[in-house]
């Protein structure tokens, strides 16, 4: 419903009878009204001040009623304001003019009462409800933009918690990987201090000195091979989780070789059966995070058997093949396959059906961020019955599909 | 103040069997080990070791001194293989050699009452420390 008190009304017309006219019959409605004369004053009033309809005469000496209605259509603060004609005839080309200035109706003088009155109220509730309309848009568009932002800001988190994980594996692997060599180096200066104290050479002949001379000359090209071990360690680790963006040209072969080589550094696969059905396929693309997706993909299966140890098969399947440019990598297992409902949730972040300690939930998520948001890629998973020797087993299949084959 | 030639004397006439998968720690502990005592029997897996130390038993007829073992070892690990000795000599004297950065198996260790534990990578104190206590007032 309209307020008439509260609407403000803009009369322009050069011709004081009808001014009048108007003016009486809208104003026994109730609506607040405010006339010009002549054209300039009322341009003048239409964009000083606020008004919620505009009733304007075509014919004026001076600028015309249609050039009014262009320059205040043109301007951002009065665009809105509902315009309404007054024509003296109902010339078709008249009105078709003022609908293309930007009128939303036309009145013919002399008046009708009740034909003015219907036209103003229904062109003034139109305009309340457009603005209504364009308010909720704007409430809409800035509720979905803050939570797209809200959005945007917890996937960044989330990626630096990823990150944070991935380093965390990494430190982990690297510790485990330099735990040998350093029990070596340790073991080593331990015994030199040893066969000193113990004084198992006799230094003060020349027999001795020389065995000790050679003892030591041994020992210290032994701790030299270990230090060699760290460093490579490092540098193989700095080599794979270094974040180079660059695509480069590899072998999957090698990269899927590479992969489970670094797996196995850090956890126990010997009671799997690890199967390679791999095309040699050239690839161009991110070498590094490829090989992370299958890290992340081969510990999710090797994880998958760990209530299995009853079960006497344990096989992963690595298929590669390379069609149209597009390459298809298939990872498969026979580890009982994943249930239904949980199926569609694997790739969301924290979903975790593993122990705490096990897993974060962040593998799976970061898979398949990688793969879409780095790749352009797609990542499908889905049970499959995996046959080994006659016997049907349930098992998961997770499919990658990325560009960049050669 | 721990003194090598003291350790020596109480260890020169004891005989150990030493366990452990890695070639290289293997090597670099066991001339360690050759340094204080008269043998030093050196086995890579927790199998190999219980078969050791049975045939320890058979030719001497008496068991082995003292056990030093690796934990994380492939075919039978370095617990289970305590569980196994511990079973045919509650009173076997085992020293482990375990990494910080393991799994958590000091509940097994307590319930295998295992007294003599040495951190990996090896310091000179521990070592010297644990061979002393671990080869005191030893009795066939």
């Amino acid at each position: 419903m309209i307020d008439k008190n509260k609407t403000k009304i803009l009369l322009i017309d050069d011709n004081p009878k009808n001014l009048q006219i108007a003016m009486n019959i809208l104003s026994s409605e109730g609506y607040k009204l405010i006339y010009a004369k002549d054209s300039e004053k009322g341009l003048y009033l239409a964009q000083n001040d606020d008004f919620d309809l505009i009733l304007l005469d075509v014919l004026m000496p001076g600028i015309d009623g249609y050039t009014i209605c262009t320059k205040l259509k043109n301007n951002p603060k009065t665009q809105d304001i509902p315009i309404i004609f007054l024509t003296v005839k109902d010339e078709e080309q008249d009105i078709i003019k003022g609908f293309e200035c930007g009128g939303v109706d036309y009145v013919t003088k002399p008046f009708q009462v009740a034909v003015l009155l219907k036209r103003v109220e229904t062109h003034l509730t139109l305009a309340q409800q457009t603005k209504k309309l364009k308010q909720l848009n704007q409430d809409l568009n800035r509720q979905v933009h803050d939570q797209v932002e809200k959005i945007r800001l917890k996937d960044q988190i989330l990626f630096q918690q990823s990150k944070m994980v991935s380093m965390g594996e990494m430190i982990a692997n690297i510790a485990h990987q330099w735990r040998q060599p350093l029990t070596a180096i340790s073991a080593a200066l331990v015994g030199i201090k040893t066969k000193v104290h113990l004084k198992k050479f006799d230094l003060k002949t020349e027999k001795g000195s020389k065995a000790f001379e050679d003892y030591l000359t041994k020992k210290f090209d032994d701790i030299q091979e270990y230090i060699d071990t760290l460093s490579t360690t490092v540098d193989d680790f700095r080599y794979f989780f270094r974040p180079k963006k660059d695509k480069e040209h590899f072998e999957l072969q090698h990269i899927v070789d590479k992969s489970i080589k670094l797996l196995e550094e850090g956890i126990d696969m010997s009671s799997i059966k690890i199967i390679k059905e791999i095309e040699p396929i050239t690839m161009i693309g991110l070498k590094n995070e490829l090989s992370q997706v299958l890290i992340n993909l081969l510990k999710n299966a090797y994880d998958a058997f760990e209530n299995k140890s009853n079960q006497n098969a344990k096989e992963i399947k690595i298929k590669a093949a390379n069609i149209d440019k597009t390459i298809h990598i298939y990872i498969q297992d026979n580890a009982g396959g994943i249930d239904t409902e949980v199926l569609p949730k694997i790739f969301e972040p924290y979903f975790t059906t593993k122990h705490q300690s096990n897993g974060t939930g962040l593998g799976l998520y970061m898979v398949s961020e990688i793969i879409q948001k780095h790749m352009k890629g797609h990542i499908y998973v889905e049970n499959i019955s995996y046959t080994i020797d006659n016997l049907t087993y349930k098992g998961v299949q997770f499919h990658i599909e990325i560009q960049g084959g050669v | 103040m721990l003194d090598y030639c003291d350790i020596f004397s109480k260890c020169e006439h004891l005989h150990a069997l030493y366990v452990e998968d890695d070639t290289d720690v293997a090597q670099e502990v066991s001339e360690i080990l050759n340094d204080f005592f008269a043998t030093v029997t050196v086995v890579e897996d927790g199998e190999d070791g219980f078969e050791a130390y049975k045939l320890f038993y058979q030719n001497n007829n008496h068991y082995i001194d003292i056990v030093l073992t690796d934990i994380n070892m492939p075919v039978l690990n370095g617990i289970d293989m305590s569980k196994k000795i511990r079973q045919l000599n509650p009173a076997q004297r085992i020293i482990i050699l375990t990494a910080m950065h393991d799994p958590d198996y000091s509940e097994e260790l307590k319930n295998l009452n295992i007294q003599y534990i040495i951190k990996k990578p090896i310091k000179t104190k521990d070592l010297l420390l644990t061979l002393s206590q671990a080869s005191s007032n030893i009795i066939r």
